[in-house]
């Protein structure tokens, strides 16, 4: 048995945890790229993709007049006055894990209480010296520490699905938002010009900043291009970081809440269902065809699902 | 080497203070006999590890979240630890025994005080007590009057204060029979003891605290409303910015009862439920620790988003039940406070095993006349206040401050009342501002509950220390630390 808002806390705790993940290495990806950059690519596009993939480039431009490297880094990490920075985020995790003590094993408690307060020693002159690598990489590991506690120690019962559910949906998401971002990117550049070496050094960078590139390089025995790359990030069922991997994943959690009882049209194991169905007959070639247009449809898909849940389980 | 040296040299500049009546040391200087064993392994240890010791067990209360917020002009505030000293305060077994005893005493008399004064009324009208001091306290809550809940308990979970007077006795310094709290640190203190000093608590023969939780969760099951086979118990907090929040969680995840919010309550038809992600589920027993005040708008403060709209109706109808009951407050008032002697002779027939602090009515005529030409030798206390607020203490007052302090006296004769200085013992405690061994005044905060067939009392207890020199006052509001309290096996 669970309480509804403990359930809307399980699922925001997910949801940030994997974001803010997503966001660290998306941060620390395009800042090392700058630097082995085989061309002088403009450096303030690999900014503004930072702020695109989270999605608060209005908000930092109300802010700021122009783009510059510790701006935008600051703003996207330790800054207080962005709601969307990776401290405030961190801060929301904690809160909503304190606000459901109870629910969470000692240990898991813990390793976040431990993280907020490791995670607010670093100050925005310890990010203009050392460049944004030590606080991503910080973020990484914690993440994937708390991920590990969680695994190890939670009960197998619907909190554990309200979080996976959580992880599961932002990281579909997250991982679609990076799939624009970086095709967006590419767009700006004049592609007809680029040598196959620098076309696949874009596919490349796509694949670290969504964490899949040595994966990839493993599975296709071969370099990155295109296809590939969207082949592996979408469609892939034993990556987990697919986008596909991830909805499987995520109805077996909502089966698990719901008691594998029989859905209905209107409940949201349905949508997801009719998602995945949908996605399992996709070819690569499907999606090219569709281009841009067919991820902005999966946004929207996504975005649906997470309605859903909440109308469906977590309203108090 | 200075890193060799030992504890024993930081003990033997321990500066007792003769005048006092001191836990550790007796009169001569020696050590008490039940401090023998820990004493020794103090002074083995070395000054430098036993340093680390003391960074450790803060470290460890940071990383358990067991803070409190300290509001500064930075936008998160600071947090900080209540402090904890490592050496631990030991009661003797026979000591314990007969606190413990006294304690049941008072439980059992109070809870039948309660139900009287809510219906018969007998002690009343036997003029025991009373009936204007009942019906004027603030905590009397006309809502439960013509009514007895399960199992006529009122007072499940009470917290007696208690301090050792220069005379080697143990008296009660109030009652505590709303929603005392404090009982996580008695847990987690030991915990702290257990990793820090583990060879020492491994030779000792302490008695457990562990149990409390579970027979908390007994008690909470032994008074669910009738005909209910798995009663469903659940804490009511008032969220996570109330100051016990940690204790909140811990006890509710220590008992696997849900933590809820007043927002996940509600009432149907004369039934509590929880929203869960499944829907509605009904509630049996609510341990609450929000107050009387704000528990449900629509009887009491109707401004309160903590509380349950109908939650007072369903406890009158019998489905649900509450812990503890509302209006226990009218009987830990301070004025109530010295007639529970009598209160215990009337309802049992026996002699208090605990003693009160001598305590002077101000409304009564000798009393108030006592108290106003004895004033430098008494501390008065208003009634109705919690938290060591509003506490006036006689031979540190100036003149002037003892002849304005009398006219508020004479102008709300109900509330106040006075009592003698006590001199509270003191027990040597690290400090580190000076890095030695000094005493400090402590007191002991029980634990203590009461269910069907059930009378318990958590063998140990706080031992709070006013870390101030000097300083009577232990509240952790006022600065005060903690202690783990260790009772020992005979």
């Amino acid at each position: 048995m669970m309480l509804a808002r403990t359930g809307s806390n399980l699922f925001w705790t997910g949801r940030y945890i994997e974001r803010i993940e997503h966001l660290a290495r998306y941060i620390n990806a395009q800042y090392l790229s700058f630097a082995d950059a085989p061309r002088a690519l403009d450096k303030n596009l690999g900014l503004e993709s930072m702020l695109s993939m989270a999605d608060t480039s209005e908000e930092f431009k109300a802010k700021h007049d122009q783009y510059n490297e510790e701006s935008v880094i600051h703003f996207l990490t330790l800054d207080e006055q962005n709601p969307y920075s990776i401290r405030n985020y961190l801060s929301t995790i904690r809160e909503n894990a304190r606000g459901i003590r109870d629910n969470l094993s000692t240990e898991l408690w813990e390793t976040i209480n431990r993280f907020y307060h490791s995670a607010n020693e670093f100050t925005e002159e310890d990010l203009i010296r050392k460049g944004p690598y030590d606080f991503c990489k910080h973020v990484l590991n914690n993440v994937n520490i708390i991920k590990g506690v969680a695994d190890n120690t939670v009960l197998r019962n619907e909190s554990w699905s309200m979080i996976r559910v959580g992880i599961n949906l932002e990281r579909s998401t997250q991982i679609t938002q990076i799939l624009i971002t970086k095709l967006e990117d590419i767009s700006k550049i004049d592609y007809e010009k680029l040598s196959p070496a620098i076309s696949g050094y874009h596919w490349a960078s796509l694949l670290r900043s969504a964490g899949g590139f040595d994966m990839s390089r493993h599975y296709y025995h071969e370099s990155p291009n295109r296809e590939r790359g969207i082949e592996f990030l979408i469609l892939n069922q034993q990556f987990p970081k697919s986008v596909l991997f991830n909805l499987k994943e995520l109805q077996s959690h909502l089966l698990n809440i719901s008691f594998h009882k029989f859905a209905s049209p209107d409940t949201v194991e349905f949508t997801t269902g009719k998602l995945i169905a949908y996605m399992e007959y996709l070819t690569v070639d499907d999606i090219m065809e569709e281009g841009e247009i067919f991820l902005y449809k999966l946004k929207e898909h996504l975005f649906k699902i997470g309605d859903e849940l909440e109308r469906q389980y977590l309203q108090y | 080497m200075e890193q060799d040296k030992k504890l024993g040299e930081m003990l033997e500049k321990y500066p007792r203070n003769p005048q006092l009546l001191d836990e550790v040391v007796d009169d001569t200087g020696r050590i008490r006999p039940h401090y023998g064993e820990v004493y020794e392994h103090f002074k083995q240890l070395r000054i430098k590890d036993f340093e680390d010791l003391n960074e450790y067990a803060k470290r460890s209360s940071f990383d358990q979240g067991i803070t409190f917020n300290v509001y500064s002009d930075k936008e998160r505030g600071v947090e900080r630890i209540f402090p904890f000293d490592l050496f631990p305060r030991i009661i003797p077994g026979k000591e314990w025994d007969i606190i413990e005893q006294g304690i049941i005493q008072r439980n059992r008399a109070l809870n039948f005080f309660l139900r009287d004064i809510y219906n018969e009324k007998h002690i009343l009208k036997d003029k025991v007590v009373p009936k204007e001091l009942i019906f004027s306290s603030a905590h009397y809550c006309k809502h439960m009057m013509d009514f007895v809940p399960k199992k006529g308990i009122y007072v499940h979970i009470s917290g007696t204060d208690l301090i050792k007077h220069a005379d080697g006795k143990y008296y009660v310094l109030e009652d505590n029979l709303r929603c005392p709290s404090g009982v996580s640190y008695v847990l987690s203190n030991r915990v702290a003891t257990k990793k820090t000093l583990p060879n020492l608590f491994y030779k000792s023969d302490v008695q457990p605290v562990v149990d409390y939780p579970e027979v908390l969760s007994e008690v909470l099951t032994s008074v669910a409303p009738q005909g209910i086979d798995e009663a469903v118990c659940v804490l009511l907090t008032p969220g996570m910015y109330n100051s016990a929040y940690y204790e909140h969680s811990f006890l509710a995840l220590q008992m696997g009862v849900q933590l809820v919010e007043g927002r996940d309550l509600f009432v149907d038809n004369n039934f509590v439920y929880m929203k869960t992600i499944h829907g509605p589920k009904k509630v049996d027993v609510i341990y609450r620790r929000v107050d009387d005040d704000f528990i449900d708008p629509l009887v009491f403060n109707k401004d309160s988003v903590l509380g349950v709209p109908g939650l007072m109706n369903v406890l009158r109808a019998g489905n649900v039940n509450l812990v503890n009951t509302p209006g226990t407050g009218v009987a830990d008032d301070k004025a109530v406070y010295t007639y529970v002697p009598d209160i215990i002779r009337y309802y049992l027939d026996e002699e208090p095993i605990l003693s009160n602090v001598d305590t002077y009515r101000c409304e009564k005529d000798d009393d108030l006349q006592y108290v106003l030409e004895n004033m430098h030798q008494l501390v008065v206390k208003p009634v109705d206040e919690s938290g060591g607020y509003g506490i006036f203490i006689g031979n540190r007052a100036s003149r002037e401050e003892i002849s304005n302090f009398k006219e508020v006296i004479k102008s709300q004769r109900r509330k106040y009342i006075a009592q003698p200085i006590m001199s509270l013992s003191v027990h040597a405690t690290y400090i580190e501002d000076s890095q030695l061994f000094e005493p400090r005044h402590i007191d002991l905060r029980t634990f203590s509950l009461t269910g069907d067939n059930i009378e318990y009392v958590c063998k140990g207890g706080l031992t709070r220390v006013a870390l101030r020199k000097g300083n009577l006052i232990v509240n952790s509001s006022q600065g005060g630390g903690s202690k783990d309290t260790w009772v020992f096996q005979e």
